[in-house]
C-alpha cells in the first residue's frame, strides 16, 4: 500500500497497519533483545495496541483505511505475504506460487489441511469467493487490482455469472489465475486478494456473487462489523465504538496458537495519547515519533528498536506552474536541490535518525541501488551557479530573475506537522541565501491535497510517501498519470522513465533482476532531472513492553511471528 | 399550554432549514472531498477506482440534488449512512450518546452542588474574605482553557504521576458502568468540565441573590421570623436562579453534545469526540445527523426553559 504520509505525519502510529503488504529493510534492533530462547515461554497475558481511530469496517475488501485494515489483518491472511525485512513476497495460506514463462498465469498450490476458525477447511475457494465480491463491490477501491485477469470485465458487467480466468482444482488445493496482458507486480497482488481473503463458507450465507445480477454485493451486511472466522493468529470477539476492538487467540492458527490470550486494539485521540499510553505501560508495543524518542527511551519498562522504513519525504517542484515557469528547467530544479542542507534538516527533525534519499525507491527496498547517483551535497556556489546557466541573472534586490520575473514562488505544507514545518523554514532560509524567495504557506491537510492535484495553480509543496513492499511507481512518475486525482502532480515527463516503468510491469521478464534494472533507470533518471528534492527517510522507532519476548519488529512488518510473543513473568 | 408549544415548534421549522442548508453547504464547499481523504494520497488505487466510489457514495450528484436527496430521506426519519462505517448515521450518534451523558451529568451535578453554595456564600458575606476568595477562583477558574487545564490533568496525574488513567472509560478487560474503575475514569474529565461550570455560577448567582436580598418580600420573610437558612432557600435562591436557568439554556445540547475538547483529551468516546472526528474527516451524513440532532434539542431545550421559568417563578405565565 503505497500512501503519502497523511495527516499526523511520517510516523504511523498503529504498527504497520498495512497488514500484509509491506517491503524491505536493514533492521537495526537498538537495545535489550529479548534473551527468549534459552527460557520456556509462558502462556497467558494480554497485548493491547493503540489506533488513532475506529475500525471503519472489519472487511478487507471495502476497507479503505489504516484503522481498519489494522483489525482484519488479525483474521484475513493472504495465500502469500510481504517478507517482514526483505519486502519479497514469500509463502503464506500458499506453499507455492508460480507464474509461467510467458508471464500469463499464475500457479498457486494451498498449504494442506488449513482450518478456518470456525473448522470450516480453508481452499483456494475462498481467494475466487473474495474476488468475485471485490468485482460486485460498489465501494471497493480495488478493482483495478483485478482488471487484467481474463472474463473480469464480461462478470463485472452482469455478462458472466463467474470470473472465467480463475479456475478452482485439485480439491480447492489449486488456484490458477489467467491474465490478458502481464503483470509483473501480480504475484504480490493477487496473493492477499487485495487484501485479506474471506471465508466464504461464511460470507455465503449473507452474499452469494455466482450470478448475473449486478445489483447486489457484499458492501452492507453485518459480517462486516463481525468476522465470522479467522486464518490468522486471533479471532474478533468484540467491538465496543470508540473503545477498543477485542481479538482471542485463534487455536487453529497454522502457524501454531499464540501464547498470549488476548489482543486488544485500543482507541485513542491521537498520536501523542498513544505515546503517553505506552510510557504509562497501558500500551504493549507501538512506535513513536522521533520527537519523543529521547522521552520514551527513558522509561525504564520498555525495550527499543529501530529499523528503516520505506517512506520517504520530498519537495515536489510542479514543472507546470504558471508562477513559477523556471521550475520546468532541469537545471533550476538541481540548484534547488543543492541549494538546501539536507543533513542539517535531518539532524534538526529526526536526531540523524533516518537515511538520506536521493531518487524514488528507499533503502529498504530490493530494488534501492544508490550507485551513481549524485548525492547533491549542499554547495550554495554550485546551486547559484546552475540558476546562472539555466538563464537566471541576479536582481538588484539579491533575487534572481527569471525572463525579468523575479524568482519568486510558494511553498505549501499542512500545518500542524512540525517536521514539515520545520523543512519549510529551513527551505526559505537557504533558497533565500541563493537567491529565490519562498512565500511560505501552511493550510491544512484537506486543502494541501485538493491544491498539490495535478494543475498550474501551485509551486512547490512538501509531503512524503509511505511506500508498499513491492515497488511499482507507475501511478507516481508515468507521463501519462497527470489528471485530475493522479499522483504525477510534478508534470514529469522523461520516454525513458516511462518505457522503464513499463517494463518494471509489463515485463515480459518479471525476475527481480529484470526488473531491478528497469527501476535502476527510473531512479537515475529521477536523481538526474530532480522533480522532487528527494530529503530522507525516517527510521521506524518502535517500543515494546520489556516483559515481551520474540519480539523482532521490521520495515515491512512488526508483528510478524506474534504466535510466539509472550511475557516473561 | 399546548397552543404555545405549538407556536414554537412552527416557529422552528424555518430555524432548522436555515440550520441544515448552512450545515450542507459549508461541510460541501471546504476543501477537499472524503474519498480523497478517505484514501489520503493512496497511489496504488486508481482514478477509476475512485470514480466508482464517489458514483456509489452519490458525491458526483450536483449539489442542490444532493441536499434535495438528504431532505427527502430527513422526511422520511432517514439520517443517512455513514461514509466511512458503512452503518446508519443515527446509529453510530445514538450508541455514543450514553457516554456522553454520563460525562456532563455527572459535570453539571457538580456544578451545581459546589457553585450554588459558593454565589450564595460570595453574596451574603459580599465584602468579607470568603468572598473575595470566591471571586479569586472565578476568575482564575474562568480564564483558564479547558483543553489545557485537560492536557495539564493528563500530563500530571496521569504520565508522570499514574495517580489516573490517561483516558477513556475502563481500563482494559474492565467493562463495567457502575464500578470504582469507571469513577476513577470519570473523576479527571468530570473535574475538568465542572470547573469552567463552577467558575461561572457563583459569579452569576452572587449578583441575583445580592439583588434578591433587598426585596421587600425578603425583608417581610425575615421580619415574619423565618429561620435565616429558610430565607435564603425559599425566598433568596429560588428567585435568584431564574437568570441561572437562562444560562443553562442550552443546557440539553451540552449534555447530549458531550464536551468536544474534553472528549479528545480524555479519550472518551461520546458524541463530542465522534462529531469532531466526523467533521474532520468529512463524513457528511454523521456532520448533518449531529446537527440536525444538537438542533432539534437545543430548540426543545429552549422550550423547556421556558416552561421552567414558569415554575421557578409564578409570576411569569407563559403566553
Amino acid at each position: 500500500m503505497r500512501r503519502l504520509i497523511a495527516i499526523f505525519g511520517a510516523t504511523m502510529l498503529v504498527a504497520t497497519a498495512c497488514a500484509g503488504n509491506t517491503p524491505t529493510s536493514s533492521s537495526a534492533p537498538n537495545a535489550s533483545t529479548s534473551a527468549a530462547a534459552s527460557v520456556t515461554p509462558v502462556a497467558g497475558g494480554r497485548i493491547v495496541a493503540g489506533a488513532t481511530g475506529d475500525p471503519k469496517t472489519m472487511q478487507p475488501v471495502i476497507s479503505t483505511d489504516t484503522q481498519s485494515s489494522f483489525v482484519w489483518q488479525w483474521l484475513y491472511l493472504g495465500l502469500t505475504r510481504t517478507n517482514y525485512k526483505t519486502g519479497e513476497t514469500e509463502p503464506s495460506l500458499a506453499d507455492k506460487f508460480e507464474q509461467s514463462k510467458d508471464g500469463l498465469t499464475l500457479t498457486y498450490t494451498i498449504h494442506p489441511g488449513l482450518q478456518w476458525s470456525d473448522g470450516t477447511p480453508f481452499t483456494a475457494e475462498d481467494w475466487r469467493y473474495t474476488v468475485h465480491t471485490v468485482a460486485r463491490s460498489a465501494k471497493t477501491v480495488r478493482k483495478s487490482t483485478f482488471q487484467d485477469i481474463v472474463g473480469w470485465k464480461d462478470y463485472v458487467d452482469g455478462k458472466a455469472s463467474s470470473i472465467s480466468g480463475i479456475t478452482v482444482s485439485n480439491n480447492g488445493m489449486t488456484l490458477e489465475i489467467k491474465f490478458a496482458k502481464v503483470f509483473c507486480p501480480a504475484t504480490a497482488a493477487m496473493g492477499g486478494a487485495g487484501g485479506g481473503i474471506l471465508p466464504s463458507a461464511a460470507f455465503k450465507k449473507v452474499y452469494d456473487p455466482y450470478n448475473t445480477d449486478t445489483t447486489k454485493n457484499i458492501d452492507d451486511n453485518a459480517l462486516n462489523m463481525a468476522p465470522p472466522a479467522s486464518m490468522g493468529p486471533f479471532v474478533f470477539k468484540e467491538f465496543k465504538p470508540g473503545v477498543q476492538v477485542t481479538l482471542t487467540r485463534n487455536d487453529k492458527y497454522f502457524r501454531g496458537a499464540p501464547l498470549v490470550d488476548e489482543f486488544v486494539i485500543k482507541v485513542y485521540a491521537d498520536a501523542t495519547a498513544i505515546k503517553n499510553a505506552l510510557v504509562t505501560g497501558e500500551v504493549t508495543y507501538g512506535t513513536v515519533e522521533a520527537k519523543d524518542y529521547d522521552e520514551v527511551k527513558k522509561v525504564d519498562s520498555l525495550q527499543s528498536f529501530r529499523y528503516k522504513t520505506s517512506t520517504y519525504n520530498y519537495i515536489g517542484w510542479n514543472a507546470k506552474a504558471a508562477k513559477a515557469p523556471w521550475l520546468a528547467n532541469v537545471q533550476v530544479r538541481q540548484a534547488l536541490w543543492y541549494g538546501i542542507n539536507v543533513d542539517a534538516i535531518m539532524q534538526k527533525i529526526v536526531f540523524g535518525l533516518g537515511t538520506q534519499v536521493y531518487a524514488h525507491d528507499p533503502p529498504p527496498s530490493w530494488a534501492y541501488d544508490e550507485s551513481g547517483l549524485n548525492k547533491y551535497k549542499y554547495d550554495v556556489a554550485q546551486a547559484k551557479k546552475l540558476l546562472e546557466q539555466a538563464g537566471a541573472k541576479m536582481g538588484p534586490d539579491g533575487i534572481y530573475q527569471w525572463q525579468g520575473q523575479p524568482m519568486k514562488m510558494r511553498i505549501e505544507t499542512n500545518q500542524g506537522n512540525n517536521a514539515r514545518e520545520t523543512i519549510l523554514q529551513f527551505a526559505q532560509e537557504q533558497y533565500k541565501a541563493i537567491g529565490i524567495q519562498i512565500d511560505p504557506l501552511l493550510e491544512s491537510f484537506n486543502a494541501l491535497l485538493d491544491r498539490t492535484d495535478p494543475g498550474t495553480d501551485f509551486e512547490g509543496f512538501i509531503i512524503g510517501w509511505s511506500l508498499g513492499a513491492d515497488p511499482d511507481p507507475y501511478s507516481i512518475w508515468h507521463s501519462s498519470q497527470q489528471g485530475k486525482g493522479q499522483f504525477n502532480n510534478v508534470g514529469y515527463v522523461n520516454p525513458t522513465v516511462d518505457q522503464a516503468l513499463l517494463d518494471n510491469r509489463n515485463g515480459p521478464d518479471c525476475s527481480q533482476t529484470a526488473r531491478k534494472s528497469a527501476l535502476k533507470k527510473v531512479d537515475t533518471a529521477l536523481n538526474n532531472d530532480a522533480p522532487y528534492t528527494f530529503l530522507y527517510s525516517a527510521d521506524g522507532l518502535f517500543f515494546s513492553n520489556k516483559q515481551l519476548q520474540n519480539v523482532d519488529p521490521s520495515t515491512y512488518s512488526q508483528t510478524w511471528n506474534i504466535e510466539k510473543w509472550w511475557f516473561k513473568k | 399550554m399546548g397552543r404555545f408549544i405549538a407556536r414554537r415548534l412552527i416557529q422552528a421549522i424555518p430555524t432548522l432549514f436555515g440550520v441544515l442548508l448552512i450545515t450542507f453547504l459549508l461541510s460541501r464547499l471546504s476543501p477537499a472531498d472524503p474519498v480523497k481523504l478517505m484514501l489520503a494520497g493512496n497511489s496504488e488505487v486508481t482514478v477509476e477506482d475512485r470514480q466508482r466510489l464517489m458514483d456509489a457514495l452519490g458525491l458526483n450528484d450536483p449539489l442542490p440534488l444532493q441536499f434535495v436527496k438528504w431532505l427527502w430521506q430527513l422526511a422520511h426519519g432517514d439520517f443517512g449512512q455513514s461514509i466511512y462505517y458503512h452503518r446508519p448515521a443515527l446509529d453510530l450518534i445514538l450508541e455514543r450518546i450514553p457516554n456522553s451523558l454520563q460525562l456532563s451529568l455527572l459535570a453539571l451535578l457538580i456544578t451545581l452542588i459546589v457553585g450554588v453554595p459558593l454565589g450564595v456564600i460570595a453574596a451574603l458575606r459580599r465584602g468579607h474574605v470568603e468572598d473575595h476568595a470566591i471571586r479569586v477562583v472565578s476568575v482564575a477558574g474562568h480564564a483558564i482553557p479547558q483543553f489545557w487545564l485537560g492536557l495539564i490533568f493528563v500530563l500530571t496525574f496521569a504520565v508522570q504521576n499514574r495517580w489516573f488513567p490517561i483516558g477513556s472509560m475502563n481500563v482494559v478487560g474492565e467493562d463495567c458502568t457502575f464500578c470504582w474503575d469507571r469513577v476513577w475514569h470519570l473523576m479527571g474529565p468530570v473535574l475538568v468540565l465542572s470547573i469552567a461550570g463552577i467558575a461561572n455560577l457563583p459569579r452569576i448567582l452572587r449578583t441575583e441573590v445580592l439583588e434578591v436580598i433587598s426585596q421587600d418580600y425578603v425583608r417581610t420573610a425575615r421580619s415574619k421570623g423565618l429561620k435565616e437558612n429558610v430565607v435564603v432557600a425559599v425566598h433568596i435562591l429560588r428567585n435568584a436562579l431564574i437568570p441561572v436557568v437562562t444560562s443553562f439554556g442550552g443546557i440539553l445540547v451540552i449534555f447530549i453534545g458531550g464536551s468536544l475538547i474534553i472528549e479528545r483529551v480524555f479519550n472518551w468516546p461520546g458524541l463530542g469526540r465522534l462529531t469532531f472526528e466526523a467533521a474532520v474527516s468529512k463524513d457528511y451524513p454523521v456532520v448533518q445527523a449531529g446537527v440536525v440532532i444538537s438542533s432539534v434539542l437545543l430548540i426543545f431545550s429552549y422550550l423547556l426553559r421556558d416552561i421552567t421559568y414558569a415554575w421557578v417563578d409564578p409570576r411569569i405565565k407563559v403566553r
